[in-house]
């Protein structure tokens, strides 16, 4: 799947007369002693490691740079340049020094030798006089790169192999997306979120490739294509380009206090997109019509595209909710174990995707959803600390990493295609393409929707569409052909773009479309009172289909999975008696503390309007509980969820929450919320 | 298709690790089990052996992925074994890196089992990736108090005592090589350097197993620390060993035969490796927080606002030193050490609170899994690896000379030590200190390096089965070896937590009135070191201590000012080091972990009128007592001249009390 080039596979069945071609290194001595022949490759691999750790060393000391200007930015207030912006410019600086300043001298020697070799299997054994040595396939290089492989050591050494990027920097910062996406607003806007990221994306792909396909025709009629670019080829490029990717918008929001309902609109889709590209290039990748033409349109092939879609999603959605649910662990009082635990069982969802066959990034980012949903609660306080310190972590590093990278690779990538016709055209496209996704949709949506998109904040989303970490490890991937290479020198060129101009541009783009700005609890409680009576009256949309399944996950999931919720001995039809005492565990009777249940506030939310964007911590949905139970709501407008925090101890809700069952009303009107029968319970 | 290969290889790839990562998860979730129920025969690494072994039997008889490889011999004239190789097949160029070399014998077992050959990692990942935060987080931790008043007996132990004991090791291997070389046991080559060698390799003690026990149980800190201090220092000094022996080449055309030169180059190359890494871990400890000072000193103080940038950045430093000690040609190990070690000293107290727990945590956990995957890795190893060589007649004479050599390295030096020391090593110290001579994850990676020749080869296989059978026998065997030993161990009912030492309260009186009285060894040269780092660095680098303006000779008065940053007049409790010699004056204070209260309530009992009444008030309850302001000004500008001699003087000299 990875080289269409091989038209003819039998032919490397056929024994072929071949040139192997050695490059070899000088030998310092040529004594046949085989020790001091020994000593010689010790050193060798010895220079080698060194030389290895001299260039990892220059991306840690980028980030390292990176983050001491970043603090001195933050320090400043400086708001125009994002950390990851700023990685990117110190990225190209370097890869301009290591262009232009250094040069390795060649220690390489050519000696071509004739072999009959008929095939590149994985592994390669040597004979050297006796002595055996292993090769591995590293991979695939072009002709013409062959001059660069013997001429620039340097900058191939710090080229890292592009499934690095898919394998190891990605999954935490996908997981860590996941793990944030437990805010309430974004439950609120499901609905919405689920539609720009969904039918958005592909909506966008489509018309991304369609253009770009438009564009590819007419260069090729001016006569600036050198080499093939199929239709499926500009498909690809438009799912590739599709994934937005607006974390320096988000950062700025969060850091103003934009509108909470434009932050999670944009942060859920920014999330879910992610997956529905990673899932839509692969299957565009297996799009593999039978017959000679391997770029015609086949209904069978695009069927079986769709297939994939379908399978590579919905497994990896089952197998990452599975194991998020799985993990619902019950160790308590071992801090370090639990921290390790969750981490495993994160990793492993990963590499169980990936040799199930599935996309592992999405699969994390469901298992991220999940985990955070039922097993965060099963936590203690302190490995909910500790979980959050060490992912947000990882997630920093791994994003800084990438963006570096990212400004390093326009430098010393060596098989750039820069193609100005090409480039004109996928900004012109992409920008369409966005515009094509937001407009519509929003307008679609505000027909159904009681709290309608304003059209400034469309104009916001449409300019947020930012690319980002995942473009570009999906575009590094492949990098084998033509089309390939130049696709990937343009999404470097849109990143860069979108992430400098886009990014910096946000806080003039807010005040330009006056988007409020400290949309806070804390900061402005009077502002909170008004919004909160006025959006009040307003429903969410979206609502109604996530009402049942919050019913079943509150009564049922929830006591099963975790020590919060009400026990099931409640909520259970009394027939079951003896299965919900044994399904639930003692620790959900003796709990004092039934204020973990983290989500109680995922419908009630429309009850507490005190309550600012929820952050992750406990207390303030433990104050969407109070606000939902008493009697107005609105008094505790005042207070910031700040004091509720230290205010609201663990003992007080108890009997409030306890036995509780929760039958949400179905209908529009306002009603009370916990049923007055079931409160008798208690 | 080639795609079609790689995508499977890539899918198998994941399914391999996620054998690694099942593992850590199974022996997480037993150790949990096994917490919960305090069994304390069997500690994590030990079950992760346990769970590896179980593993690798299966993958040895219990899968076999069918080879699909097919043999084609070609021949070819080729002169050298470059490290990249391209291959022109039919206009497409592949390209193909070396991956080592593999011996004649192993040609079949390669293109039998591909399995076994995937789970076989590349031997420098422990070096490069596993060790370091492992020894990070050991150097991170030993800035306990105990270990800097034990100094003298710890570095005793480390440097001669290792030295002693791979020579030891090495020369009685030598004689049982020989023997062996007349009963005709040997299949190959096996000289004298080898022996040293294998002596340096297993002279690494890492002795995790009985710590976590003695912790547990809060054994006595001074044998703690003994210990602790010893098997730390211990890994760098093998590790430089074994580089140095491994660097002994002798000129002509013999290379095993013994010359001056080349034992003088090598101890040349010991001391160069041994004292560029510590340099270089020193200055890269002390450049970290030169940053944070910068930031201090132009009042950019708030990078503690930014807790994330803080751990990132500590994380990164801690990282850059490993790999310019690797880039430099110095170990990187041993400059990782060196390196945490100042960084606790000095750095440490420049993190904002937060940070600090995040740092802590980071390490603690990133400790956990790395110790925790090399000990599966070594169950697995003993079936998966193809290369063993089981000599029965060179493993018992490996372990009576391992035994031998621990003992040649203790007692002595005990005895010598015992000498100078006020506060004795007994002989039931010492009988535990040669009992718990574990080997653990650096001689694994030290074993592992290098398996090219039939001698390393056999040197691995015995180094494995030591590593096995030291950690679930004598492991295993601790608490019997401490009843035993009348060592005295009290069992908190409390102590779930594997990490917090805290005494109970009556133990801590009786213990400290007895040991007030006696006088530690080593202090005399610490403490003028101390006296130097604690009037001038400290103020210098960190905003604790007392400030310069106090300290230095009023005529430097200006240059002082200048250099004080305005912090060290606000919060004097950080200053977390004040405890180290003030410490025979507290004797409430138990095993001091790294948190900062239990440092502050140091100061306060030294400076309290008895130090006893504090006893009873359990380390954690001071945590919340002290809090910043109380102890403002009692330190505030007193300028510790300690005493230098043995009688027990007020510790803050009353003339700068005066001062406040």
């Amino acid at each position: 799947e990875f080289n269409r080039r091989n038209r003819n596979p039998m032919s490397t069945m056929l024994a072929i007369t071949v040139l192997a071609c050695l490059s070899l290194c000088i030998c310092v001595c040529r004594a046949e002693d085989s020790a001091m022949e020994n000593i010689v490759t010790e050193r060798k691999v010895e220079d080698n490691h060194r030389q290895d750790s001299a260039d990892l060393l220059i991306f840690i000391m980028l980030l390292t740079l990176t983050i001491l200007t970043i603090w001195l930015f933050k320090h400043r207030r400086f708001r125009f340049l994002h950390e990851t912006g700023l990685a990117m410019i110190y990225g190209v600086l370097v890869g301009v020094v290591l262009l232009y300043g250094v040069h390795v001298p060649r220690d390489i020697s050519n000696a071509t030798l004739s072999c009959h070799v008929n095939a590149s299997p994985p592994t390669l054994l040597i004979n050297v006089s006796g002595r055996f040595y292993e090769y591995t396939l590293k991979g695939e290089i072009s002709a013409s790169a062959i001059s660069d492989v013997q001429d620039n050591e340097m900058l191939r050494k710090v080229t890292f192999d592009p499934e690095v990027f898919f394998n190891i920097l990605l999954p935490p910062i996908i997981f860590h997306a996941g793990y944030s996406l437990k805010r309430r607003h974004f439950f609120r806007n499901m609905g919405s979120i689920l539609a720009y990221a969904f039918l958005g994306t592909v909506i966008s792909c489509f018309i991304i490739g369609l253009l770009m396909y438009g564009c590819v025709k007419l260069m090729k009629q001016v006569g600036q294509l050198d080499g093939d670019f199929f239709f499926t080829d500009c498909l690809l490029f438009g799912a590739i380009v599709s994934a937005t990717d607006p974390v320096t918008v988000l950062a700025i929001f969060n850091e103003l206090q934009v509108d909470v309902d434009l932050y999670a609109l944009l942060f859920g889709e920014s999330v879910l997109n992610d997956a529905v590209a990673v899932v839509l290039s692969s299957s565009i990748v297996s799009y593999q019509p039978e017959g000679d033409n391997h770029h015609t349109f086949e209904v069978m092939a695009v069927l079986k595209s769709f297939g994939v879609f379908l399978g590579v999603f919905s497994g990896s959605f089952a197998l990452g909710v599975a194991t998020g649910v799985m993990t619902f662990t019950k160790l308590r009082d071992f801090q370090l174990l639990e921290t390790a635990l969750f981490f495993l069982m994160s990793w492993s969802t990963f590499l169980l995707a990936e040799a199930c066959g599935f996309t592992g990034v999405v699969a994390v980012l469901f298992c991220g959803i999940t985990q955070a949903h039922y097993t965060f609660n099963n936590l203690s306080p302190e490995s909910q600390d500790r979980t959050k310190q060490l992912f947000e972590l990882l997630n920093f590093l791994a994003e800084n990493f990438i963006f570096s990278y990212m400004g390093l690779a326009l430098f010393t990538f060596q098989n750039h295609v820069f193609n100005p016709m090409f480039i004109v055209g996928a900004f012109l496209a992409v920008f369409l393409g966005r515009a094509a996704n937001i407009y519509p949709l929003s307008f679609l949506l505000n027909l159904g929707r009681r709290n309608k998109i304003s059209s400034n904040f469309q104009h916001m989303m449409m300019f947020a569409g930012l690319r980002g970490a995942m473009t570009f490890a999906l575009s590094i991937r492949d990098t084998a052909t033509y089309a390939r290479q130049m696709m990937f020198t343009t999404t470097l060129l849109i990143v860069f773009f979108t992430v400098w101009v886009c990014g910096g541009g946000t806080t003039q783009m807010l005040s330009c479309q006056n988007i409020r700005v400290g949309v806070d609890s804390d900061a402005d409680n009077s502002m909170i009172v008004s919004e909160g009576s006025e959006r009040r009256s307003t429903k969410q949309e979206s609502a109604w289909l996530f009402r049942i399944w919050y019913n079943f996950d509150h009564n049922y999931l929830k006591p099963i999975l975790t020590h919060s919720g009400p026990p099931l001995t409640v909520t259970m039809p009394t027939c079951c008696g003896p299965l919900a005492r044994c399904l639930t565990s003692p620790q959900a009777y003796e709990n004092e503390c039934q204020l973990k249940d983290d989500d109680s506030d995922l419908i009630l939310a429309e009850g507490d309007i005190s309550l600012s964007y929820g952050d992750i911590t406990v207390s303030t949905d433990a104050s969407g509980v109070h606000t939902s139970s008493g009697p107005a709501g609105t008094t505790t407008a005042a207070i910031s969820a700040d004091d509720l925090d230290r205010e609201l101890s663990c003992g007080d809700h108890e009997l409030v929450m306890r036995g509780t069952r929760l039958v949400l009303p179905m209908d529009d009107s306002e009603p009370p919320l916990v049923d007055p029968r079931h409160r008798m319970r208690m």
